[in-house]
């Protein structure tokens, strides 16, 4: 991160006091997400960062990082201001190292958290967003990531939605990262869907960074282009 | 008349006592002389004059308030034609409240009258109200007579009590329900229940009111809530329709009660009129228009607040708060409480414009507010569910003090500190982080210029402020009020400032007097931001020989962004620069021009060379060293010396055979 950053990161703490939603997207930008689906992908990203800009409240609640996972996790936006925030261009390449990427995802959260903390700003527990399309290739690192995962959530500290895209994604580890009901997984069956997701995503964030603290927000339904995994 | 009346009370022996503010009108001169004066002469009387109000008067020639003289005339002319008496038994040590509490054991043995112009007719809750209130707060037999007048256009007017006022408006107004008051009860009520109904009316759908007039839903209002939508009806008035599910007893008959008793409050959009669906059900209510933004998203998010009111000071914050809490008095005054107070539920059009919407959440009589946010919810009550039982107006006092402190500090919540967690955990008497007057400071106080704030705030603002967050207490909304209005008195008059982010601490000098904000500007070397520091601040640290700092205090904090270490000999280093080697480790390989061998040159021996203006070196460390050692060797022989000699690091034995066979040892 530039000093430059990293001081915007703080000064916006001190001058805006409004309670934060951090949420984080963890997105598998592996081999398999080339073509059309890694630019789907980034359009999507682009319309949720665009949605969240035009609602008065979620604009200065809400704040997004994205972590990327190829055979190495990168975080490729950290936590800003939004409006400061350029969404960097999304390539598709290697393997799919999805421990990795929670692991991150979950370390950048708790940085953030601390943060508010030391600055004195209440916050909402985080959200992470999984996106994969694909089985991991670190699957011996899966079983710490998920017990992290379902430790944070019991303790209600994380709220994790795991997304499957394509009709290769591995459905059964994401549902142990899901700590929706029923381990709930959502799918996104074709990339076309995926600013339809993005849409529901970015209304269900708004709701929540409106809702109290503590109560588990009702989030909007989800569209019907959006499977819903049990 | 009044005049007649002032003069019947001369008359007849009343005790007649004179507060500072009735000497400071633009006419008081004129009245206390041509009207006041020839009274008192004809009756032989005098006025009685509190020593109180000659200290307040000194005060106020400090202050340069305008009318000063006037006041400072009319008590040195009167004493002249001895008008003013000085009865020892009276000239206690008098503040305002003294003067009360005076008149509650004077009153006993003496008529009594003040002349005041403490009566801002509004509301209650002035000297004038309060002195008169004492002849109905105790119903002694036998009791003697207390009167209130004050100075208006040229003339002495008595002040009439409020309530007997009111009594002729109800009169006149027939309605008999101004004063209504709804019951309190003690018990929730508990099993509501949905009404069956067939439809739920839609945009361009007709609904009924209770005077049977139709009304259109032209153009619903905003997204779908959670209880149901909103819609204007071509009747220019707002109408809420009801979600089928939502659509219960309670709310019905809570809406009936606020009609039937036909409470009317300026901008607290109230049921008018209930809505009925074609069939005859109830699905609604109908309201007046509410304007503006929501207090959420106008003043608590400091950007908005700029972009949406890009003129406001604190003045016009105070304004806001006291108009609030003016609206929940009259509410509470009815026996109305809000329950839910929170900033999406006020709307702001401007400082004297406020609108509070979504009243049919209100609580009356045991019909629960099922709504509620954790921030301004009393933690006693915190994990119980709101419809489970009946809040208090100690309870929205709590609410409303929270709303009022992110007022002054926009946004920030009372709780909010550093090393804090979510909103709920941080809500506990002992994590109020600002400075209380108990002897202890801030206690880990949110980064920002919220300590700022709360130092330019005044004192008694800021105890009551403490009662409610660090004592836990229940306070009155008069006291709000009156505080409120004596700040925003204050901020007018310029002794406060009127920043809304003061960029320092309040500066107070040796006296105790409240300086203006005298302070130099600087820009921080790091993120090239403004900061301050006052003068004050300035002047000591000149006095004691120190440094100003350079960088404003997030970046003082921050670890330096320059700082690094270095990837070689993991040592830290501060640079500007992309280098991730420290300059020992960095530099050029040369190769010796004696021996041949390369040998490293680094950054840092590199800038000795260059500060001392020297060439640098050609040849290895080693070949250097021996042509000092063959320096050294020639030197002395050519001195011939034998007590020169220091030993060289470098031990190189022949050079030391050398010697030591040079020197015979």
């Amino acid at each position: 991160m530039t000093p430059d950053l990293m001081i915007l990161r703080q000064e916006d703490l001190v001058s805006n006091p409004t309670t934060r939603l951090p949420v984080c997207l963890c997105l598998d930008v592996s081999y398999s997400m080339a073509g059309d689906p890694i630019r789907e992908l980034q359009k999507g990203v682009k319309y949720f960062f665009d949605a969240i800009k035009s609602d008065e409240i979620a604009r200065y609640s809400v704040e997004l990082a994205i972590v990327v996972f190829q055979c190495d996790a990168t975080v490729i936006l950290d936590f800003a201001n939004i409006d400061r925030q350029r969404i960097p261009s999304l390539t598709a390449n290697g393997c799919t190292s999805m421990a990795k990427g929670v692991n991150l995802a979950l370390d950048i959260l708790e940085q953030r958290k601390k943060e508010y903390s030391s600055k004195g700003v209440d916050y909402y527990q985080p959200w992470l967003v999984l996106m994969s399309d694909g089985a991991p290739t670190d699957g011996g690192d899966i079983p710490s990531a998920v017990n992290r995962v379902q430790n944070l959530k019991n303790n209600k500290k994380l709220t994790l939605f795991p997304v499957g895209v394509g009709n290769g994604a591995d459905i059964n580890t994401l549902k142990k990262f899901s700590t929706m009901k029923n381990n709930m997984v959502l799918k996104v069956t074709s990339a076309e869907y995926f600013k339809e997701f993005f849409e529901w995503l970015s209304q269900s964030v708004a709701v929540a960074s409106q809702s109290v603290p503590g109560d588990k927000p009702t989030l909007p339904p989800t569209p019907p282009s959006i499977e819903i995994e049990l | 008349m009044n005049r007649n009346s002032f003069e019947e009370i001369v008359k007849k022996d009343y005790k007649i006592f004179v507060d500072t503010s009735s000497l400071m009108q633009k006419d008081s001169d004129y009245v206390f002389f041509r009207i006041i004066a020839p009274i008192l002469y004809k009756y032989q009387k005098k006025l009685i004059i509190p020593k109180s109000v000659y200290n307040e008067i000194s005060k106020h020639w400090h202050n340069n308030h305008p009318n000063i003289e006037i006041a400072s005339k009319i008590l040195s002319e009167m004493s002249k034609f001895n008008l003013i008496g000085t009865n020892s038994k009276f000239d206690e040590d008098f503040a305002d409240n003294v003067i009360l509490a005076q008149f509650q054991s004077l009153r006993l043995k003496y008529n009594l009258c003040l002349i005041t112009n403490d009566n801002s007719n509004k509301k209650d809750g002035n000297l004038s109200q309060d002195i008169l209130d004492l002849k109905k707060s105790r119903a002694v037999d036998n009791i003697k007579d207390i009167r209130v007048f004050y100075i208006k256009n040229k003339n002495i007017v008595e002040f009439k009590n409020k309530t007997e006022k009111s009594n002729k408006q109800k009169n006149k107004k027939t309605d008999k329900n101004y004063n209504f008051q709804f019951s309190l009860p003690k018990k929730v009520a508990k099993n509501d229940r949905e009404l069956t109904i067939s439809y739920s009316p839609k945009e361009n759908d007709y609904i009924i009111d209770n005077n049977e007039k139709k009304h259109r839903l032209i153009k619903q209002i905003g997204r779908t809530g959670g209880e149901g939508s909103v819609y204007l009806t071509d009747s220019n008035l707002i109408c809420k329709i009801y979600k089928k599910e939502k659509t219960t007893l309670f709310r019905k008959e809570k809406i009936n009660l606020l009609i039937k008793h036909k409470i009317k409050i300026k901008n607290v959009c109230l049921p008018e009129l209930i809505a009925y669906n074609t069939k005859n059900e109830f699905v609604g209510y109908l309201m007046l228009p509410a304007k503006g933004n929501e207090l959420k998203t106008s003043i608590f998010i400091p950007p908005l607040l700029k972009q949406k009111f890009p003129n406001w000071n604190r003045i016009q914050l105070a304004k806001v708060g006291l108009n609030i809490l003016e609206k929940v008095k009259a509410l509470h005054s009815h026996n109305i409480i809000i329950g839910d107070i929170n900033p999406s539920n006020i709307l702001v059009e401007n400082e004297n414009n406020i609108y509070f919407i979504d009243t049919d959440s209100f609580q009356i009589e045991s019909y629960p507010c099922s709504v509620g946010m954790v921030p301004y919810t009393k933690p006693k009550h915190h994990g119980k569910r709101y419809e489970s039982y009946l809040r208090t107006k100690n309870d929205d006092m709590f609410a409303l003090a929270t709303l009022l402190f992110q007022l002054m500090l926009p946004g920030k919540l009372p709780y909010s500190y550093s090393g804090g967690g979510s909103e709920k955990e941080n809500m506990r008497p002992e994590n109020f982080p600002y400075k209380c007057y108990d002897g202890k400071g801030y206690n880990n106080a949110p980064d920002g210029q919220w300590v700022y704030i709360w130092s330019h705030l005044p004192r008694k603002l800021k105890i009551l402020f403490c009662k409610v967050f660090k004592k836990d207490e229940n306070i009155n909304i008069n006291e709000f009020i009156k505080e409120m209005r004596s700040y925003i008195h204050q901020l007018s008059q310029g002794h406060q400032t009127t920043d809304i982010f003061p960029m320092t601490y309040k500066q107070i000098d040796d006296n105790g007097n409240v300086l203006k904000d005298e302070y130099q500007e600087f820009i921080c070397k790091q993120c090239g931001r403004k900061f301050a520091l006052t003068n004050k601040q300035i002047s000591t640290l000149k006095t004691k020989g120190k440094k100003l700092p350079t960088k404003c205090n997030i970046c003082m904090k921050l670890p330096d962004p320059n700082l690094k270490i270095c990837q070689k000999c993991g040592k830290k280093f501060t640079e500007k620069s992309d280098n991730t080697l420290c300059k020992k480790c960095r530099g050029i390989d040369i190769r010796c021009q004696n021996c041949g061998t390369t040998f490293f040159f680094s950054d840092s021996e590199k800038e000795f060379y260059d500060k001392k203006n020297l060439t640098y070196p050609k040849t290895c460390k080693n070949c250097r060293n021996k042509k000092n050692m063959n320096y050294q060797q020639n030197n002395t022989y050519y001195t011939n010396s034998n007590y020169n000699y220091q030993p060289n690091n470098n031990n190189n034995n022949s050079v030391l055979n050398m010697l030591k066979n040079l020197f015979n040892i």
